[in-house]
C-alpha cells in the first residue's frame, strides 16, 4: 500500500549501531592496568536505505565504515543498536533464522584474491549459495550459474565454471564475487570497497556491472568507499563518517554542493579532480586517534572553525531526510 | 599406490620449481623401489629369507650378495623381505594417525574454545615425548606384536597431524574467502567440508610424507628393541639387533645392509615431503 | 636551454620463461628545470619500469637494452656504479610507494636521514642531525620526529620521511613512484602540495600514477604510457580538455570524477600481453576508431599543435 503512495519501502534500517573492539594489551600492560580500552570503530550509526536506492558510505581509513557493512551481512556482532531489515528486527537473529534472512542480503568484499577459495571451481562458488539456500537442485544450480558467469561478462560461461580461481584475472575474480552475491537475486547488497583493488582502467566496467544489476533488480545497495567521485558517481545518497560517527548524511548532490560538515568539505577541497573547484576548506594533522577521543566533537582538534562549544559537547545529527550533519557550526557554502 | 597417484595429480604444474620437483622425483624412485621389493619379494629374492643358504657368517660374495647371518641365511634375501613388514606397519600406522589426527585437528581448530585447549593440552604433552621412548612405553605395555607395534606408532604421530591439522585450520577460518561463505549463508559443516578441508590436503599430503619418514626409524628402534617380530621374521631393525653382537669381531654386512636400508627409505619419504612443500609453498596458491 | 633530464630511445626488456617482456619500448622524452611531469597509465604500461630505469636500478632477469638518458649533460647508462650510486639521491632523488619496507624499523628516523646525508657529505653527527631537523618540517612534520622510529608515525607521515629523505642531498630531480597510492585523499593533497613546492625551489618533479586526475591537477606536462609506448604527451590542460589519443580518450571517459555530471564509459578490453603484443599499434584491439594499417604497422610519432601523439589517425 505504501508503494501506491509513491514512497519507498525501506529496506535497511539501522539505529544506533555500535561497535567497540577491546584493544590488544601487552602482558605488562594487563598487569599493570585494570581498565579495559576499546576502539569505537563504529560508535552510533543511524540511517535507512529504501528500495532501489544506493546509499554511498564514505569515509577514511579507520572511520569504521567496512565495519557497519560487516555488521550488516552479520560477520560483526554488533556491541549495541539494532538492525532492521524490511522492518524486521535482525540484530540478535543467529543459525537457521538468521540463514533465511541472509539470502537477501550479500556482500562484495574489496580483495577479489582473498575472497575466492582457491581450491574451488568457479562455477561451484556460484552454485553454492543456491545450494545452501535450497533453491535449485545440482543441475538447476549449475544451469543458473553458467548463466550468471555470463551476464556478467565471463563468457563462454561453461569454461569458466570449470576454472579455479588462479586462472583468473583480478578484474575477473571481482566479477565471480559478483555473480555470487547477486545469483540469490538478493534485495539489498554491501559492497565494500568493491573496486579499489582493481586496476583504473577496469573500474569503469566493474562499477557499471553493479549498476545494471541495481537496475534489473531494483537492489538497494550500500556502497563503501573511500573514493569521494565513486561515492558521487553510484550513489543516489551519501553518507560521511568519521571515527566511527556519520558527520554528515543527505542526497548526493545535495551533500557534494552544499558540504555543512567541515570534514566533508575538506574531503570535498582535497579530492583530485579535472574541474577542480575553488573549494579550500582546510584540516588540521594527519591522522584522528580512535582510541583517545576528544571531549566535545570528536572532529575538534582537526577542525580549522572550531569554537568553544565544540570542545564540550558532541554535536547530534541533526535535519532532514534530504540532508542531516552534525555539526554546531556548520558550514554555508555552495559548490556550483 | 594412493601416494604415487595424488602425486602425478599434482604434478600438473603451474610454475615447475625445479628444486622441489626432483626432490619429489628422486624420492618417489627411491620408495618405488622398495615397494618393489616389497611386492614382488617372492620372485626377486634369491633364497628363503628364513632357511639356511650358505656358510654362517660369510661376506657379501656372488652367491650371497649381502653375505648371510650368524644363521646362514641370506642377508640380501632378508633384507628384501624385511621392507614387508616396514612398510606395511609404516603406512597401517600413518593412515590410522592421519584418520584419527585430521579430523581431531580440524574440528578442534574451527571450534576453538574450551575443548579446543583440553585437547591441544593433551596431544602437546604427547607431542613433547620423543617418539621412540613413547612408542616403547605403549609397545611394552600391549606386549610384543605386529599389530601392536601399529597401534603404538599410530598413537606417536596423532599429535603431528592434529598440531598440522589445527594450525591450518585456525589460518584458514580466518581468511575472507571463509567469511565470504560464511555471509552467504554457509553453515559450519559446509564450511569445513567445502572450504577448510580442501584447502588443508597439500598440508596433510606434506606432513604424511615426513612423518612416514619419522615413523620409519621408530619401527626400526621398536623392532630392534623385539617388540615387533620374532624369530625368524626378518625385520630390518630386528636384524640390526641380531647382528649387533657380532660387529666387533668384524662382521659388518649383517648391520649395515638392513641399516642403510632403514635410512634410504627414510630418506626416500622425506624427500618427497620436503619436495612437496617447496612445490606447494610460493607457486600453487595465487 | 638545455633540457634536466633527456631520454632518448630507451628500451628495457625483462626476459621471462615466457620470452621477452617489453617493459619500455623505444621510450623519448625530456624534462625541463622545475617542471612537474605527470607519467600516467595502467599497470603493466611500464611506468615503473621507466622510473627504475632513470635510477638505473633494474635488476635482472630486467635490462636496459638500448636508449640514451642524459641527465645535466651526461649520459646515465654510461657511468660506472660507482658514478651512478653518486648521482643517486645527489642529484636524483626517488621515493616509492610503500614507505614501510623501505624505512628501518629498528633504527629512528632522524639517524637514517643523517646516515644518508653522511654517506654523500662529509659533515659532523651533529650537523647533519641538525639538517635532519629541518628537512622534517620542510616536509609538515615537527622536528623532534628525528627521535621517533618508524612504526610511531602514520602511513602518511612515514611517506613524508620519505620524500625528506629522498631530497636531503638536495637533488635536482625527484622521481615519484605511486607516492600517495596508500594514502588518504587529504594526506595525499598535502604531500602533493609538498611536492608542487618544490618545483618553485629549483626542482623537478617526475610523478608517476595511475590516478589520472590527480596527474592532471598536478602536473604541468602529462605522459600517457600503453604498453611500454609514450602513445601521448603534452601540456596537462591542454590534453584534458582535448585528448588526441583514443586511449587517452578512453581513460578519461571511464575515470568517475567528483564534479563532472557524466556517466563512465567502460574501456572495453583488456591490457595487452607484454610478450607477445598485438601486431602494429599495441592498442588497436581495444581502439574504437583502429584502422587496417593500425592492424599491420607500428605508428608513427607524430606534433600536432605542440603535443606528442603516437597514432595512425594523426599520421602522415
Amino acid at each position: 500500500m505504501l508503494a501506491l503512495w509513491g514512497v519507498k519501502m525501506e529496506i535497511i534500517k539501522v539505529e544506533g549501531l555500535k561497535k567497540y573492539f577491546p584493544v590488544q594489551k601487552s602482558f605488562l600492560e594487563v598487569l599493570f592496568s585494570k581498565e579495559l580500552q576499546f576502539i569505537k570503530a563504529v560508535d552510533g550509526v543511524s540511517f535507512t536505505v529504501k528500495k532501489g536506492e544506493m546509499l554511498s558510505l564514505v569515509g577514511e581509513s579507520g572511520c569504521g565504515k567496512t565495519t557497519v557493512g560487516r555488521m550488516l551481512v552479520g560477520l560483526e556482532e554488533p556491541t549495541e543498536g539494532r538492525i532492521y531489515f524490511k522492518e524486521r528486527d535482525i540484530t540478535s537473529l543467529r543459525g537457521e533464522k538468521r540463514r533465511e534472512i541472509q539470502r537477501h542480503i550479500q556482500i562484495i568484499f574489496q580483495d577479489p584474491y582473498a575472497s575466492l577459495n582457491p581450491r574451488m571451481k568457479i562455477g561451484e562458488h556460484i552454485t553454492d549459495p543456491l545450494l545452501i539456500h535450497g533453491i535449485a537442485t545440482n543441475e538447476e544450480a549449475k544451469r543458473m550459474a553458467i548463466e550468471m558467469l555470463e551476464r556478467v561478462g565471463l563468457v563462454p560461461g561453461e569454461q569458466f565454471y570449470n576454472r579455479l580461481p588462479y586462472q583468473l584475472s583480478g578484474g575477473q575474480r571481482q566479477r565471480v564475487a559478483i555473480a555470487r552475491a547477486m545469483v540469490l537475486k538478493p534485495e539489498f547488497v554491501v559492497a565494500d570497497e568493491a573496486v579499489s583493488m582493481i586496476d583504473v582502467s577496469l573500474r569503469a566496467a566493474i562499477l557499471n556491472l553493479l549498476m545494471s544489476f541495481k537496475e534489473e533488480y531494483n537492489l538497494s545497495m550500500l556502497f563503501i568507499t573511500h573514493d569521494l567521485s565513486v561515492a558521487k558517481l553510484v550513489g543516489d545518497r551519501i553518507a560521511v563518517m568519521y571515527l566511527g560517527k556519520i558527520v554528515e548524511l543527505g542526497e548526493v548532490n545535495e551533500v557534494i554542493h552544499k558540504p555543512k560538515h567541515p570534514y566533508t568539505a575538506a574531503l570535498l577541497s582535497a579530492v583530485p579532480s579535472f574541474e577542480k573547484r575553488d573549494l579550500r576548506v582546510g584540516i588540521f594533522g594527519d591522522v584522528s586517534n580512535p582510541i583517545d577521543l576528544p571531549p566535545g566533537c570528536r572532529y575538534n582538534p582537526r577542525c580549522p572553525f572550531a569554537k568553544d562549544e565544540c570542545r564540550k559537547a558532541e554535536p547530534e545529527l541533526i535535519g532532514t531526510d534530504r540532508h542531516s550533519f552534525a555539526c554546531h557550526y556548520p558550514l554555508d557554502i555552495v559548490v556550483e | 599406490m594412493q601416494v604415487k597417484n595424488l602425486a602425478t595429480k599434482i604434478f600438473r604444474p603451474i610454475i615447475p620449481e625445479a628444486e622441489g620437483r626432483n626432490m619429489v622425483i628422486a624420492g618417489m624412485i627411491i620408495v618405488a623401489i622398495v615397494l618393489f621389493m616389497a611386492i614382488f619379494a617372492d620372485i626377486i629374492s634369491p633364497y628363503d629369507p628364513t632357511k639356511l643358504a650358505g656358510k654362517p657368517l660369510s661376506p657379501p660374495s656372488a652367491q650371497n650378495l649381502m653375505g648371510t647371518d650368524n644363521l646362514g641365511r641370506d642377508v640380501f634375501s632378508r633384507v628384501i623381505y624385511g621392507s614387508r613388514i616396514v612398510l606395511m606397519v609404516v603406512f597401517s600406522a600413518s593412515l590410522v594417525s592421519m584418520s584419527i589426527g585430521v579430523p581431531i585437528g580440524l574440528i578442534s581448530g574451527y571450534f576453538g574454545g574450551k575443548l579446543d585447549r583440553a585437547i591441544s593440552m593433551i596431544m602437546d604433552s604427547m607431542y613433547a615425548f620423543p617418539s621412540l621412548i613413547l612408542a616403547i612405553a605403549i609397545a611394552a605395555v600391549l606386549g610384543p606384536s605386529v599389530v601392536n607395534a601399529v597401534v603404538a606408532i599410530s598413537v606417536v604421530y596423532v599429535p603431528t597431524y592434529f598440531r598440522m591439522t589445527r594450525g591450518q585450520t585456525l589460518s584458514l577460518k580466518s581468511r575472507l574467502f571463509v567469511e565470504a561463505a560464511r555471509a552467504a549463508g554457509a553453515g559450519n559443516l559446509r564450511i569445513m567440508r567445502r572450504y577448510i578441508f580442501p584447502n588443508l590436503v597439500t598440508t596433510v599430503i606434506v606432513v604424511f610424507s615426513l612423518s612416514i619418514a619419522d615413523a620409519i626409524l621408530t619401527e626400526a628402534g621398536l623392532s630392534f628393541l623385539g617388540f615387533i617380530v620374532t624369530a625368524p621374521t626378518p625385520d630390518w631393525g630386528f636384524d640390526l639387533s641380531s647382528g649387533r653382537p657380532y660387529l666387533p669381531s668384524g662382521y659388518w654386512w649383517m648391520i649395515t645392509f638392513p641399516g642403510a636400508m632403514v635410512m634410504i627409505l627414510a630418506l626416500g619419504f622425506a624427500l618427497i615431503g620436503e619436495g612437496l612443500s617447496e612445490l606447494y609453498a610460493p607457486g600453487r596458491e595465487r | 636551454m638545455m633540457s634536466l633530464l633527456e631520454i632518448r630511445n630507451l628500451s628495457t626488456y625483462y626476459h621471462s620463461r615466457r620470452g621477452v617482456l617489453r617493459a619500455v619500448d623505444m621510450v623519448s622524452l625530456s624534462l625541463d628545470e622545475r617542471e612537474f611531469v605527470g607519467i600516467v597509465g595502467e599497470s603493466g604500461c611500464g611506468k615503473s619500469t621507466l622510473a627504475f630505469s632513470i635510477m638505473r636500478l633494474i635488476q635482472p632477469p630486467g635490462e636496459i637494452v638500448e636508449g640514451e638518458i642524459i641527465f645535466s649533460g651526461k649520459n646515465l647508462l654510461e657511468l660506472n656504479d660507482e658514478e651512478m650510486r653518486r648521482v643517486r639521491g645527489k642529484e636524483i632523488g626517488m621515493v616509492f610507494q610503500d614507505p614501510m619496507t623501505s624505512l628501518d624499523p629498528l633504527e629512528k628516523i632522524g639517524d637514517q636521514i643523517v646516515e644518508t646525508i653522511q654517506m654523500h657529505e662529509d659533515i659532523g653527527k651533529k650537523e647533519a642531525l641538525e639538517k635532519a631537523r629541518e628537512l622534517l618540517e620542510s616536509v609538515g612534520l615537527p622536528g623532534n620526529r628525528v627521535n621517533y622510529y618508524p612504526h610511531q608515525l602514520s602511513g602518511g607521515q612515514r611517506q613524508r620521511v620519505m620524500i625528506a629523505l629522498a631530497i636531503a642531498l638536495n637533488p635536482t630531480l625527484l622521481i615519484a613512484d605511486e607516492p600517495t597510492t596508500a594514502l588518504d585523499v587529504i594526506v595525499q593533497e598535502k604531500i602533493m602540495n609538498i611536492l608542487k613546492k618544490m618545483t618553485s625551489e629549483g626542482r623537478s618533479i617526475i610523478l608517476i600514477t595511475h590516478d589520472f586526475s590527480l596527474a592532471a591537477e598536478k602536473s604541468d606536462r602529462i605522459v600517457i604510457m600503453y604498453a611500454g609506448w609514450i602513445v601521448e604527451m603534452g601540456d596537462s590542460k591542454k590534453l584534458v580538455n582535448d585528448p588526441l589519443h583514443p586511449y587517452t580518450k578512453g581513460l578519461l571517459e571511464s575515470v568517475p570524477d567528483l564534479w563532472l555530471e557524466r556517466r563512465i564509459k567502460t574501456m572495453p578490453g583488456l591490457p595487452p600481453d607484454l610478450v607477445n603484443p598485438p601486431p602494429g599499434c599495441k592498442f588497436h584491439p581495444r581502439c574504437p576508431k583502429a584502422m587496417d594499417v593500425c592492424r599491420k604497422e607500428e605508428p608513427p610519432e607524430v606534433q600536432v599543435n605542440g603535443r606528442f601523439v603516437k597514432c595512425w589517425l594523426y599520421g602522415v
